[in-house]
Formats: C-alpha cells, structure tokens, sequence
C-alpha cells in the first residue's frame, strides 16, 4: 500500500514544479490554456496530497508497522483517536500535514477566487505551488512517511528504498505514542496550530502575485483580510489549546514555558496581529502600504522558522518530538524564500507610496504605526532569546542560554504598552484627534479605573509592576465597554432602535471596528490572568499517610484514599481521594493520579484542578514511599488563571462576530463586479 | 494491483493537467489595473470616512471645526470619484442592474440594519443608465452639488 | 462649490516637520525595546556546557548560575518523596563525574532517560545545586527519535519587585 502514497509524492513533487512553471509562463506570455493548466495543476497536487494521507491513515488505523511512521508513534493498545492522529507526532507525517493542508487551502482559493481576481492568480497559484515544490522534495528525498524499516548487518535503518542485502523489519508491535500526547487538547492542538500557520501562506501568495502584477488595490485588500482572519483564529485556538494542555497534562501548575517549540507558534502570532492590524490603516487610508507586505513576509517567514524549530531540535526543547538533518534545507529555503520576497518588494517600492500623508500625531493612524512597532518588537524579543544559544555559540564561541525571566522581562514592558495603546484607541478617531477632547474622553475611564485599582491593592496587590498592569488591563475594558455603551446610544437615538438591538446594528455596521473592541476585552481578561497565576501563585508540598491534611493558603487537604495501580488502556493509573475544606466545610473532592505505560516506559502526572474565577487549586500526586505508606502531594493555588481561559474563549468567539461575512458587503461586492462587466462590454 | 492503482492515478493526474492545454480557452486576463476598482475604493472608503466622522462627532471626540474640515475633504474626495465613475460608465447591461437593484432590496428587508448606504447604491445604479456625470438625490434622481443638504425638488435629506 | 482647493486639518506645528517627527518617534520606541533585550540578556543569560567544559572554566559554576549538560550515570538516583528531593549523578564520556542535589519533583521520564541537562550552581562540597531539570528520553528503537520532559519547576514562584 505504501507504494501508491511514495508514487502519489514523487508525482506531487513533478506537479509541483510543472504548475509553477506553467503559471508564470502563462500569466507572462498570455497563454491561457497553460494558466488553465496550471490551475488543474494546484487541483491535482491536492488530489495526490490527499491521496498519500489517506494511505497514512488507512495504515495507522490497521496498525500496518511495516511502514516506519506507524512503527514509532502508535501500538496496539492506542486508542483509536490517538492512533490516526498520531500521524502528526513524527517529522515525515507533520510535514505531509503541512504540505496537505496547504495544498487544502490552495484548493479552496483557487476554486472560488479563479473569477473574482483573474489576474492575481496565476501568480499566486506560482507562489503556492514554489512552496509546495519544497515540501514535496522534503517528503520525497529527505524525509518520506512512506519509509519502512530495514535490517541490514545487524542494525536496524530507516529508508524508503532498501540499502543493499537489508531484509524488510516489520515489528510486532509499534512503540506507542507518549501518554502526555493522549489527551483531547492535543489530537486538536496540532492540526489548529497547523491551520493557523499555513494558513499564513495565502495571504502571503496573495501579496507575492499582487507585488508581481502590481495590483495591490482594494481586490488585494479584501481578499488578504478575509485570508487572514481565519488562520489567525486557527492560530490562536491552537495556542490556547496548547496552554490548556500544558496545564491540564504537564502537571507542574503552568501553562506557558517560553519553550522554543510554544516560541515557535507565538511569533507568527505577533507579526500576524500587526498584520491583521495595519492593513485596515491601508484600507481606510491608502498607508503602510510597504508596511503592509513587510509584515506578511516577516510573518511567513516566522510561520518557516516555527516550522523549523519545531521539526528539526536544533535547540534545548521541552517537547521537541525529533531531531535530524532537515535542518539545514530548511533553513535554505526559508533564507531563500525571505531574500526572494524582500527583493522583489523592493523593486516594486515605486508603486507603494501612500496615497495619504498622515494628518495628525495623535490619530488612529499613529497609533496603529504604534502598535505595528511593539508587535514586531515583541516578535524580535522573543526570536532573539530562542534563538540565542545557537547564536552565542557561533557568534561568541560560548553556549549561553536565557530562560523565562529574560522573556518576562522583555514582555513586561512592551505587553504593558501595548494594553496602554488598547485602551487609548477607542477613543482616538480616523484623521486626528483634539488632544484635548481625547483628554476629555479619557477621564472618566481612567477615574473608574483607578477606583477598581485602589480595591486590587486593597485586596493586598502592593508590587508596582503587577499593580501598574492590573490597572492597564482595567483601563482597556472599562474604556472599550464605555466606547460601546455610547456608540450603542448615540445609534439608538439616531435610529429609535432599543438598546441590544442598537448594539447589535452598531456591531454589525462596523464589525471590524467593534468586533475588534470585544477582542481587546478579551485579551484584557487575559491579562488579568496571566499576571495573576504568573506573579502571586503559591504552592505547598507534603507528605502524607492516609488521614493526614496539609495547608494551602485557606485550604485544608486530607488525604483519604489511595487506589493504586489500577488498569487502565496500556497502563496503570494510581490516584489518590483527597477532600477539600475551606472554614472547616469541604467545598469538593479531587482526585489526580499518576500513570505508568509500560510499552513506552513513560509516567504522566494527572493533575486535579478545582477552579472559580478567584483561583485556581491545582493538586498533584509528587510520588510515594514505602510502598505507598506516604504519599507527597503538592498543591498549587493559582489566582485569577480562569480568566485566561474564559478571556481566550471570550476572544476567539468575537473574532468569529468580527469576522462573520457582511450582507451589505457581499451585495456591494456583487453590484461592483456587475459594473465592472458593463463597462468593459 | 498496487502498481495498477498507482499507474491509474498517474495517468489520470497526467490527463486532468494536460487536458486544458488542448481545449480552447476562450476567457483572457484583464491587462491593465482597472481604474473603476480604484475609483470605486475610494468613493467607498470616503463614505465611510464621512460616517465614521459623524459618529465620532456625535461621540465628542473631534471638535466641531475639525469635523466641518474633515468633512469638507472626504466629501469632495466622495463627488471627485463618484464623478470620474460616471464619466467612465456605459450603458451597457441594463437588466443585470435591474436584477441586482431586486437582489440589493432583497438584502435590505433580509438584514434591517442594511442602511442608507444601499439605497444610495440603487439609486446611482439607475442613474447610471444614461444620465450624465454629477451627484443625484437617492429619493428622486434630480442632481444636486456637493455642500446641498436638502433636495430642492422632493426635500430629502442628502447623505454623502 | 470647494472641490479645488481642500482646506488641510492641520498644519505642522513646531520646527519640525511631521514626517521627521513620526520617524523620530519610531526610532525611539525601537531603540527602547532594543535596549530593554539587550539589558535582560545582559541580566538573565547563562553558559549553557558539557560537563569538560564546565571542568575547563575553573569555577565558573560556583560563581554563577550554569546549565550543564551530561548523561544520566545509572543506579545513582535516589528520590526522597517525603522531602521532595533528588540526588543523582551525571558523567560523560570523558570520566568527568558530577553529583547533583535537586530539590523538587523530577520529570516524569527522568529514571529512563540518559541525557539530563540541569540548571543551578556548584556548592562548597562540590555537589551542583539544580534548580531546574531536564531530562531527554531515546526512543526503543531509533536513537535519533528523541523527547524531552522538562521538570520546569520555577521553584520560586513569588514575585518580587526590583527586578
């Protein structure tokens, strides 16, 4: 069976280069019957792509360990669920995801926009499939999911092909995937991540054909925002779940390490939200537009080098799933690809002026300028410091590396500014703001921000730094939800409509704007949960015999009952009964575990988590003695962390309100392609 | 029979690619960057700079002569295109405006929120057929200058 | 009818012209930033060595904080569950030995893994004091299949101002 998926990508990779050709000549000579082909083409590598998954998922689901892939990641004793999406938890699978997801995409955009943008496509179809002609030649020669183990001499290899005089391996049983990874977050967290990075690519395409043609008007613009939501969501969806894994799964009472792989995914993340950002100021103002581009090519670009982190372990990483020689043409082609698109941005400066200057220091637009330059810089922060060790080594000739207080330190200030500018613009409008009036408007947020400042240090917040972004994060809601009160009144008195319905109208008629304002709200909750499970978390560890309590802060633990060793999946899972008590009264019980997997010899600590929106009360099992005589348990409480998770879910639901297509929009869309016909007939 | 699966898709692949390069494609690229689609950017970005201004004035955040000079600019900027698309436009198509003016209403009783914005798209739509460049009253079609708030025939509140 | 002449909002105020201002404004902010990397590398970086290494830089390991990297020796660890505390011993392939004290919860793989890197200082007695552990697990059958578990136990999780 593997024969038809290594036909199906060697063939991907002759369509690639094919269609790439096909469409630049055509687009170039004019020649539509070759356009046309490669169009096909795009369809037909997404085809094979598809058809090489499938062949990858029929045989990890009949547990064929003939190929190597289903060998090292699955056994017979996985769930289900976990077997088939194990075919992302190894180098040569994660790589055909991409390439299949991409290629997805690819489909989808060809499909619907072939009309609409003519003459963009054939270039973007170029872009897309030069990518594609990469991962098809990684999938291909460096790293095929298709290869199968072989044993020759006495050691075992891992190839496609047999070396000479190997006799094919097939083991009885595969190793298993790593418990940590079986977990629902993490059968969703990857292909979230991955529809959020490669996602990235179409706008990229997208602002590559719209720099080759020159036509970087309101078609580009539309078509790019649209294009760059929705990976943006996938984007942030997958961090979340990430985070949510970490702290449901790792069992050490965190969810955010500043670990290279969680880096990885969070830069393009950044650069992505300056993106998304300042192509409204190009929309409404004709500005940035050079901006515009830079930003998607850093994006991209990050969106590789995510990759690259990820799959190759060139750096110290908690979860970096492999490590091997793909690293070098990785970085080749992510250097190549940057070089390319900077110079032809370049070439192309002449066409991008600004059709408007800014009017005024104090503006929205300014203030987006802002916002540009802290999320890139934040970007930078955080690639300088994963990156430091390799480049101590080669530069200085020393390892050295920096760990979570550099990435704090650095994030402080720029994060601060940037809650600081969140809740500033609400306020400033399109054109120029009076300072005065912005003075006006800013005082009574800023008043009822201080009063809800006072009560935080009241409650014992007494440090300046958490204080000061306590306050911020405060400043930001308090100063959008007064910005939408108003604008639903000053609506519901130009339209007599009721108040929801007036907000609901003043949503829909600007949903950017005001579906970006709920956004921030969202993103300030975060904020307040991050410095609160960041800054003034405390834990306490024990051991315990069976009726013992222990003490942490306003908690009493006992522990009552222990059942050890209890069969469950491929392994055994120890949990222990502790009750909780508050004033005396037990408020709930909780139970974290600890398994034991003997097919891939790995532990995994199951935290048990009682949560209100004050706190969090993580408990977890340390270890045992004496054949389980004592028991040590640690008990963390981490404050205000619900509202990392409800503000996440509360940001990710109104990016689906500011994002939901527009009616009045489509219509207009509509009558302007009609006009366009009857001008041209 | 594994071989004979991968020898059919590749020629099916193979065919499906090459097939275009032997039917004649009767469709051409668009050459030069339509002008009507920078036109009517602008026309729309100037809409909504002007609605955008008016609420953020009716919001207290600019002071009124900041507003009239802004204003003043979009509104001009709003005329200058909308000028320039009549100049540009045909009368070509009539009974595909008329069926998108049916479909626009069809949206506009769909969503109630849809504002004046579409009515003033219809009407330009049927102004369009053959009336000479300027800007029409959305309520009656009689041309006014930019500046006027009121149509002189039928009163009508002119929005820009 | 004013479509000739569009009055400008505003005009530039002060001796500098707009543009130079907003270029002067962007030079600023990336500078700030650039100064507060380069000062919290300054503050928080840490040689990261072999165990030879360590061995070559004298007592750097005492002075500062260091990571250091070596292979799990088997059978030396011991973990004190009621204590929560660890010892074990790290060698390389150059008979450099080095023991080491962690006082928190190892990670779950730590026994089956022979690569740990640990972070901390070397005390008076010569034993390295690990604040932070990790530990690299080879998968059965390909040795270039590899995962990481990480302690990632801050250890002091309270804040403090002055940074």
């Amino acid at each position: 069976m593997s024969t038809i998926g290594t036909v199906s990508i060697f063939l991907a990779l002759v369509v690639a280069v094919y269609t790439t050709l096909a469409a630049v000549i055509g687009a170039r000579r004019r020649i539509p019957e070759l356009t046309a082909s490669a169009r096909n083409g795009i369809l037909a590598y997404t085809a094979l792509m598809t058809i090489a998954i499938g062949v990858i998922v029929v045989a990890l689901y009949t547990h064929d360990f003939s190929i190597a892939l289903v060998a090292n990641s699955t056994s017979r004793e996985l769930q289900t669920i976990y077997t088939v999406t194990a075919l992302w938890s190894n180098q040569a699978g994660s790589l055909l995801f991409w390439s299949w997801i991409l290629s997805l995409y690819s489909a989808i955009v060809v499909l619907r926009k072939w009309e609409r943008d003519r003459d963009l496509m054939p270039y973007v179809i170029a872009t897309l499939m030069a990518i594609q002609t990469f991962f098809a030649f990684m999938l291909s020669f460096i790293t095929s999911p298709f290869a199968h183990w072989w044993s020759v001499n006495g050691q075992t290899v891992m190839a496609l092909f047999p070396p000479a005089g190997a006799v094919a391996f097939i083991p009885a049983d595969g190793q298993g995937l790593n418990p940590l990874l079986q977990h629902p977050a993490m059968a969703l967290h990857p292909p979230m991540l991955y529809l959020g990075y490669v996602g990235f690519t179409i706008p990229f395409a997208f602002a590559m054909a719209a720099l080759f043609t020159g036509r970087l008007g309101p078609a580009w613009l539309r078509t790019t925002r649209r294009w760059t939501i929705a990976p943006w969501l996938f984007l942030s969806i997958g961090l979340m779940l990430g985070g949510r894994w970490a702290y449901d799964v790792l069992g050490w009472g965190g969810y955010w390490g500043w670990d290279p792989v969680e880096n990885a995914a969070f830069m393009p993340w950044l650069a992505g939200t300056a993106f998304l950002h300042s192509v409204m100021v190009q929309e409404r103002k004709g500005m940035l537009k050079v901006w515009n581009i830079g930003l998607i090519i850093i994006t991209f670009s990050l969106v590789l080098f995510g990759t690259f982190l990820t799959r190759s372990g060139v750096i110290t990483s908690v979860h970096s799933f492999t490590e091997s020689d793909i690293g070098v043409w990785f970085l080749s082609f992510i250097a190549g690809v940057t070089l390319a698109a900077t110079l032809l941005l370049f070439t192309r400066l002449k066409q991008l002026r600004s059709e408007r200057d800014i009017d005024s220091l104090l503006s929205r637009e300014t203030l987006f300028l802002l916002n540009n330059l802290l999320f890139v810089g934040a970007a930078f922060a955080v690639l300088w410091g994963t990156i430091y060790p390799l480049f101590s080594e080669v530069v200085l000739g020393t390892k050295l590396t920096v760990g979570p207080p550099y990435f704090n330190q650095v994030a402080a200030p720029i994060f601060g500014t940037i809650l600081l500018v969140m809740a500033i613009i609400p306020l400033v409008g399109w054109g120029g703001a009076t300072g005065a009036k912005l003075v006006r408007k800013l005082v009574l947020p800023a008043a009822i921000s201080v009063v809800l400042g006072a009560v935080v240090f009241a409650l014992g917040v007494r440090d300046l730094v958490p204080l000061t972004a306590y306050f911020l994060a405060l400043l930001v809601i308090v100063s959008t939800v007064s910005e939408l009160i108003q604008g639903t009144l000053a609506r519901a008195k130009n339209t007599h409509e009721f108040f929801t319905t007036a907000l609901r109208g003043l949503i829909e008629r600007n949903r950017r704007r005001y579906g970006g304002y709920l956004i921030h709200i969202g993103v300030a909750m975060m904020a307040i949960g991050i410095v609160g499970s960041q800054v003034y978390a405390t834990d306490s560890t024990r051991a315990l015999k069976a009726g013992e309590s222990m003490n942490v802060r306003g908690y009493t633990l006992t522990y009552e009952n222990l059942s050890p060793n209890f069969p469950s999946g491929e392994g055994e899972i120890t949990s222990a009964t502790v009750g909780v008590f508050q004033n005396g009264k037990r408020i709930a019980t909780l139970s974290p575990s600890r398994g034991f997997y003997p097919s891939s010899g790995e532990t995994a600590t199951t935290p048990a988590i009682l949560s209100t929106p004050q706190e969090d009360l993580y408990v977890i099992i340390a270890g045992w003695e004496d054949n389980f005589a004592t028991v040590t348990f640690r008990a963390y409480v981490n404050p205000l962390v619900f509202w990392l998770w409800f503000g996440g879910f509360f940001m990710i639901v109104s990016t689906l309100i500011a994002a939901w297509p527009d009616a009045r929009e489509e219509a207009r869309v509509r009558v302007e392609g009609l006009a366009k016909e009857a001008v041209r007939a | 029979m594994e071989l004979l699966f991968a020898a059919l898709i590749v020629i099916g692949i193979i065919a499906f690619i090459a097939y275009p390069l032997f039917t004649v494609a009767p469709d051409e690229i668009d050459e030069e960057p339509n002008a009507l689609d920078g036109l009517a950017a602008q026309r729309d970005s100037a809409y909504d700079s002007i609605r955008d201004l008016d609420f953020d004035f009716q919001l207290g955040k600019l002071s009124p002569s900041d507003h009239a000079a802004l204003r003043d600019k979009y509104t001009s900027r709003a005329a200058t295109a909308l000028q320039q698309i009549d100049a540009l436009g045909g009368n070509g198509a009539d009974a595909h405006i008329e069926e998108e003016v049916a479909r626009l209403r069809a949206v506009k009783h769909a969503a109630p929120s849809a504002d004046d914005a579409l009515e003033r798209e219809v009407a330009r739509l049927r102004a369009h057929k053959g009336a000479p460049a300027g800007l029409r009253c959305a309520n009656c079609g009689t041309p006014y200058r930019v500046g006027e708030t009121f149509c002189a025939k039928c009163g009508n509140k002119l929005t820009t | 009818m004013n479509t000739a002449s569009v009055p400008e909002v505003r005009t530039d105020k002060g001796f500098l012209p707009r543009q130079t201002k907003l270029l002067l404004g962007a030079f600023v902010i990336l500078g700030a930033i650039g100064f507060i990397v380069f000062n919290s590398l300054n503050g928080n970086q840490q040689y990261f060595m072999t165990l030879s290494e360590m061995k070559a830089k004298g007592d750097i390991a005492s002075r500062e904080t260091v990571r250091v990297g070596g292979n799990l020796a088997p059978n030396t660890t011991k973990i004190d569950t009621k204590n929560v505390t660890a010892q074990f011993t790290l060698i390389d392939d150059q008979n450099n030995v080095l023991p080491v004290y962690y006082k928190g919860i190892l990670p779950d793989t730590f026994e089956k893994s022979t690569q740990v890197i640990a972070e901390g200082k070397v005390d008076k007695n010569g034993t390295f004091q690990a604040s932070l552990v990790l530990a690299k697990c080879p998968s059965k059958y390909d040795p270039s299949q590899i995962d990481w578990h990480s302690s990632t136990d801050p250890g002091n999780l309270n804040y403090s101002t002055g940074q």
